[in-house]
């Protein structure tokens, strides 16, 4: 066997930017699409535990009084600022940073030189991220995209027209990718203020969708870095946004042709998806731009995942690299990449404040209210009583044990109590919530402390349950300041995976720092994949007056997120118009597993023109009892230039142009379900 | 030559491992090894023996690209092994080369049965040298050893000979009879480690630092480097 040697120059690693598949059969093809998304997953996974490791160095940072000047006072840890004059607390110095440190804030390291905890981490947060490996990398290599990316923008731009573009879980992974991108040029000022919440804030960033739609071709970096000042103005185009429901559609490919057939809608057609060539011609006029922000979208995710992990450390070179990928892949795409690029999690933080601001009889009350009602109670324990200032304050530290008695099968959470807790208003009366996660029925709470930020709690809660079961939840405390007449705030939480604990004999309380919210949990919740739904949706126009009907079948779903013990859900579709609440249908409750089947078919009668509509699909879990239904996830299939609430994904926009302009045609696909509509 | 998509050799269970490993959020470090070399060396069966401890003998070429996890253990940490399995054939030449850049450990494979195999390692390693990071590691595996001596055309001297002068380890190893194989990926997993650990010396003003305890010492074999857990 022969190669065709290859010097290591420029011209050869641009040519893979080019990498040209288009010999391989459909079968190949469809094999690698396979291996590629399970790198996604694979990938996602990694990118939440790398993130929740850059969290724990921010918190340790942030805790730490390092100073570039070493001026501190001669006794005192330059790291915690104890007293270092007791014999007992010695000081140091760090063999890395020369802070003087004291004993608790010293760790040593690999080599056995004593260093300080945040140099400690620093260090290991390299190797666990394996940035130690990719930050050494020939400079040459390092613009270029990995083989994954290439791969995927060669089957992008291989795919024909007339089969499915393979699809990977675009939201989710497009959400989180495309956020990392906005994380890295926002960087640039973060770090130059010399901010170590970078990451927090960015976390915290609204959702530059709507911003999208305020400066529709401007997609510079510029614009990006202006999305942290327009969270005020967004909130309130939000609410305007829903007000205006008729926006004048411009997109001159989607004028409508008058139709010669009238639409089939025979029940025989609902279970064939189309495959006709003129759906297909139809529904191609819209894929190529898709594609084109699809393979946009991943590209940054190379440009900026190994950026996006070194807070610190450097950030030249990759201001550069972010800045070539923009000019290189030019202003639309730019713009591609923001109008997508936060999870949707912002917006419901968003939209929930605002809505916690507006009056009773606010044009937008009465869909919010609807939508916030039907939300699972749990969550919005969580997320809706919070205000984004809290957010970013909470912390403080609780102190507790975990214990399990094998004999009764119990788990023993003692909960000593709290100090530094950080509360704005007057009185705070604190108190502590416990979930086992992901049952969110297993809520338990703890009496208020008065007028305290250092409550004692000495209080037990106990939870029977076996170990077996006990190794696939999560332990959620958070703590909240329990208010006579407004709304309980929250004021700091943390995550215990019982997998990973450490059990130990006899059990001593410890200190444990609590987290703002939207550090981790935001994450988990808005980038985790949901699942999928496989739809299809035909628009069938008016034979004479009207405005012509939606038909939706709800084939089924795959991979929902357990909700019940033993890792299944009862779970079951809402299929409705969108705007308002008309013709909202539901299909039966399917009992257990996670990849629920329907096969249902909807007709909803359009109260105004199929561009202006939209429908929404959300699936949900049936409690027992008297327990309200719990959102697994949902979809909202409308046109970005009417979207109401929050706006759609890229691929449900897709997906809803397609349907309004291929009237009387099935078409079918696989959706991926969000977190939160 | 066949061309199957989603050739499943692993038994179900073994697949629920290989599931369960990928969604194992619970370790400490990840590395992406990559295996390269001629087609039909046995790459894939490699990897398969070493993922799954499962082997067949029927041929099926690999598609592209591939890849399996594994999670093992090292000196109380956890380690998440994403091994790449590539395609040897000339045709994917394009795929294959673009996933060079990413990994941190590469095994190069020839078959002792195969002549042109072992010619090609040469190629192969400057294909490493053109489109990897200087520092990732290589270990040159012989596979096939568990043949008779009548077909065997490459001597273990000639490979061991071969690696010293391109600085690689060497193996000879058999998927088929298990020989070696833990061994080469474990030993593969010391070298990055040891190249982790270096990258991790703090300052080099620091002058009184003892070089002494490096994370892989009496270890140096690879013989109790990793457990399969």
């Amino acid at each position: 066997m022969k190669f065709m040697m290859t010097n290591r120059n420029k011209d050869d690693i641009d040519s893979w930017a080019n990498m040209e598949i288009g010999f391989l059969t459909e079968t190949e093809r469809d094999f690698i699409v396979n291996v590629l998304k399970r790198d996604e997953k694979l990938k996602l996974l990694e990118q939440k535990r790398i993130i929740n490791l850059k969290c724990e160095l921010r918190d340790v940072r942030r805790r730490g009084a390092k100073r570039a000047d070493l001026t501190y006072s001669s006794h005192v840890c330059e790291r915690c600022n104890a007293s270092t004059k007791h014999l007992k607390n010695k000081s140091v110095r760090c063999q890395v940073c020369r802070h003087k440190i004291c004993d608790n804030c010293q760790r040593s390291s690999f080599e056995g030189i004593s260093i300080c905890i945040v140099c400690y981490k620093e260090s290991s947060i390299k190797t666990k991220t394996g940035e130690w490996f990719y930050d050494a990398m020939r400079a040459e290599l390092k613009p270029m995209a990995d083989g994954c990316t290439l791969l995927k923008q060669a089957v992008i731009r291989t795919s024909k027209p007339n089969s499915p573009t393979p699809k990977f879980h675009t939201p989710e992974i497009l959400c989180t990718q495309a956020s990392s991108s906005s994380h890295s040029s926002q960087r640039q000022e973060l770090i130059s203020c010399g901010s170590m919440e970078s990451l927090s804030s960015s976390l915290e960033t609204p959702s530059p969708q709507k911003v999208g739609n305020l400066f529709p071709e401007t997609g510079s970096i510029e614009s990006l870095r202006s999305l942290r000042y327009m969270s005020n103005r967004e909130s309130y185009f939000s609410d305007s946004d829903h007000s205006v429901t008729s926006l004048p559609i411009t997109k001159g490919h989607r004028a409508r042709t008058s139709l010669s057939h009238s639409p089939q809608s025979s029940p025989s057609l609902f279970d064939t998806s189309l495959s006709k060539p003129e759906a297909s011609s139809l529904a191609h006029q819209s894929i190529p731009s898709d594609d084109f922000s699809r393979a946009s979208a991943y590209f940054p995710d190379h440009s900026t995942t190994h950026d996006n992990e070194s807070l610190g450390s450097r950030h030249k070179g990759q201001s550069t690299v972010k800045k070539k990928f923009l000019a290189a892949s030019g202003k639309l795409q730019a713009h591609r990449i923001l109008s997508r690029s936060v999870p949707s999690l912002v917006n419901f933080n968003e939209s929930e404040s605002s809505q916690d601001k507006s009056t009773p009889g606010s044009a937008k009350t009465k869909f919010a209210k609807k939508h916030k009602n039907s939300l699972s109670v749990s969550s919005m324990e969580m997320f809706g009583k919070i205000i984004p200032e809290e957010v970013a304050r909470s912390t403080g530290e609780i102190k507790f044990s975990l214990d399990f008695e094998y004999k009764t099968n119990t788990l023993v959470i003692f909960i000593a109590g709290c100090r530094n807790l950080i509360y704005v208003g007057k009185h705070c009366e604190p108190y502590v919530k416990c979930y086992l996660l992901p049952d969110r029925t297993t809520k338990k709470k703890t009496s208020a402390r008065k007028n305290t930020t250092f409550p004692i709690f000495d209080q037990e809660i106990k939870y029977s349950v076996t170990m077996d079961e006990l190794c696939n939840r999560v332990l959620e405390m958070s703590v909240w300041n329990a208010a006579t007449f407004s709304r309980n705030s929250f004021l700091g939480h943390l995550q215990i995976p019982f997998n990973t604990w450490k059990w130990t004999p006899q059990s001593v309380a410890h200190w444990y720092p609590l987290k703002a919210l939207s550090s981790v949990n935001s994450l988990h919740t808005s980038s985790t994949y949901k699942g999928d739904i496989l739809i299809a949706v035909c628009y069938e126009a008016p034979k004479t007056q009207g405005f012509g009907d939606v038909h939706v079948m709800v084939k089924h779903a795959k991979n929902l997120i357990p909700v019940l013990p033993n890792g299944t859900v009862n779970a079951y579709v809402k299929v409705s118009l969108l705007p308002g609440k008309e013709s909202r249908k539901k299909t039966v409750v399917v009992e257990g597993g996670n990849d629920p089947v329907w096969n249902v078919t909807f007709r909803l009668p359009l109260n105004r023109k199929v561009e202006q509509s939209g429908v929404q699909v959300t699936v949900w879990h049936k409690s027992s009892g008297t327990k309200p239904p719990e959102l697994l996830g949902g979809i909202r299939l409308v046109s970005k230039l009417v979207a109401y609430m929050t706006s759609p994904t890229a691929e449900e926009e897709l997906f809803w142009n397609q349907v309004c302009d291929s009237p009387g045609l099935w078409i079918d696909k696989s959706v991926g379900l969000r977190a939160l509509l | 030559m066949k061309h199957e998509a989603g050739v499943e050799m692993a038994n179900s269970s073994s697949v629920q491992q290989q599931q369960k490993d990928a969604a194992d959020q619970n370790f400490d470090f990840m590395f992406k090894l990559l295996i390269i070399g001629n087609s039909s060396v046995g790459k894939t069966s490699f990897l398969f023996r070493y993922a799954d401890d499962s082997f067949t003998s029927a041929f099926v070429s690999t598609v592209g690209i591939d890849f399996k996890v594994k999670t093992v253990c090292r000196q109380d940490k956890r380690l998440k092994l994403q091994i790449w399995d590539t395609a040897g054939q000339e045709r994917y030449r394009t795929i294959t080369t673009a996933y060079y850049r990413g990994a941190m450990g590469f095994i190069l494979m020839y078959d002792i049965t195969n002549q042109d195999s072992f010619n090609s390692v040469h190629d192969w390693s400057t294909q490493i040298k053109t489109y990897s990071w200087d520092n990732a590691q290589v270990i040159m595996v012989g596979n096939k050893c568990d043949m008779n001596d009548e077909d065997r055309t490459v001597e273990t001297e000639q490979g061991q000979k071969l690696a010293d002068q391109l600085g690689f380890e060497f193996f000879e190893a058999s998927a088929k009879d298990n020989i070696n194989v833990t061994e080469v990926f474990e030993k593969l997993v010391d070298l990055i480690c040891d190249k982790m650990s270096e990258s991790q010396d703090f300052d080099p003003n620091i002058g009184n630092a003892s070089k002494g305890t490096r994370l892989t010492d009496g270890n140096a074999d690879g013989g109790s480097g990793g457990c399969a857990c």
